[in-house]
């Protein structure tokens, strides 16, 4: 079904943040004050934008690296280079990576029954409008950089097929949080009870962070460019990984309030 | 001797496209001369503090250029949906451009 839905493109004028519970004198001054992309003041844009005709405005050539649908090779090179390049292409989260050779690779998608090349997702990214095409094997390859073991991956393979980035951009400190549940949770060995979100448990810690590293090269996560958030969310490093505690819960399992069986992973 | 470990890793870069050509969108109307003696409505779309920022650009062109009228609104329904066309025949009526913000 085609939508009929059709609107005009609108130019958008950036202000200072946060707008939410600004005093009227701050407000005062994002409008006479500096557009923080383009440097102009606000108000001379919106009296520009009413009086002179706009053209739209291009998008941005994508600043991330295209890759293919067929991974790629790098290197070879030393682990110092790589992890530079893996940083400074925006696939981490500024931590160093566990380095994917095709090895660690390899023994990642022994985790899974798919097969490498089926596309997990695709994503879209507003702000480059792309589409970003993510198969099994770029999931293994992004759980290898988080840490995580074989039996680590289908949750991260779960996660990545709902296409959610970790990363929300907005005005407030948004953060995703990962609560796992069913059968497996127990099986990998996921911390649901003291300590439940704290950094201590390998599981909780890799897959919360594979989360992440799945936005990064998604391309969530370039400041300024697609991720808009004032002062973004320390949570967004782990995702608040952990399991339901399901044999201590007083209500019933999540995916059975969802109409699952229980023994459903 | 020293020497240096050299590997190959596999790239997480994944095909990226651009999305299909949109559907044409609809032109925007033609702009202004100049603001002097015109009707802008200031649509507030209800998200966290666009009703304040709209009440402070009202003030700013009531100062700075009184011979601009400003309506300020707010979008019907919730900031995120539920919009209807009552304002913006409105608007198409009664105004010469709008001003709607304010996104989060």
């Amino acid at each position: 079904m085609e939508s009929d839905a059709k609107g005009a493109v609108l130019p958008v004028i950036y202000t200072q943040h946060p707008v939410a519970g600004a005093s009227p004198e701050t407000l005062d001054g994002y409008i006479t004050g500096a557009d923080p992309v383009t440097g102009r003041r606000v108000i001379d844009e919106i009296i520009d934008v009413l009086t002179t005709p706009q053209q739209p405005k291009k998008t941005e050539v994508t600043w991330q690296a295209a890759g293919s649908r067929a991974v790629e090779t790098l290197g070879p090179d030393t682990e110092d280079n790589l992890q530079r390049l893996f940083y400074e292409n925006g696939w981490t989260d500024g931590l160093p990576v566990i380095l994917p050779t095709e090895e660690r690779v390899n023994k990642m998608l022994a985790g899974t029954s798919a097969a490498p090349d089926e596309v997990v997702r695709e994503v879209y990214v507003w702000d480059t409008e792309e589409t970003v095409t993510c198969t099994v094997k770029h999931v293994a390859i992004i759980a290898v950089m988080a840490g995580a073991r074989p039996e680590h991956f289908p949750v991260i393979l779960a996660i990545a097929s709902t296409g959610q980035p970790a990363l929300m951009p907005s005005t407030t400190p948004f953060e995703s949080m990962v609560l796992v549940n069913g059968p497996i949770a127990k099986k990998i060995g996921m911390n649901s009870g003291i300590g439940a979100f704290s950094a201590v448990n390998m599981a909780n810690a890799v897959i919360g962070r594979a989360w992440t590293l799945l936005s990064h090269c998604w391309g969530f996560g370039r400041p300024r460019k697609t991720l808009w958030s004032s002062q973004g969310n320390n949570h967004t490093y782990n995702n608040m990984c952990t399991a339901e505690a399901e044999d201590r819960s007083p209500w019933e399992p999540f995916h059975v309030s969802k109409g699952l069986s229980r023994r459903r992973a | 001797m020293s020497y240096e470990i050299r590997v190959k890793v596999l790239s997480p870069a994944m095909e990226r496209r651009k999305a299909g050509a949109p559907a044409p969108p609809l032109a925007m109307a033609p702009c202004l001369d100049s603001l002097e003696n015109k009707t802008v409505y200031l649509v507030d779309t209800g998200y966290g503090g666009s009703a304040q920022f709209m009440v402070r650009l009202q003030k700013w062109f009531s100062e700075n250029m009184p011979a601009v009228t400003t309506i300020r609104k707010r979008k019907s329904g919730h900031v995120f949906r539920d919009d209807d066309n009552t304002l913006w025949e409105e608007i198409k009526d009664k105004g010469d451009a709008v001003v709607l913000g304010v996104a989060g």
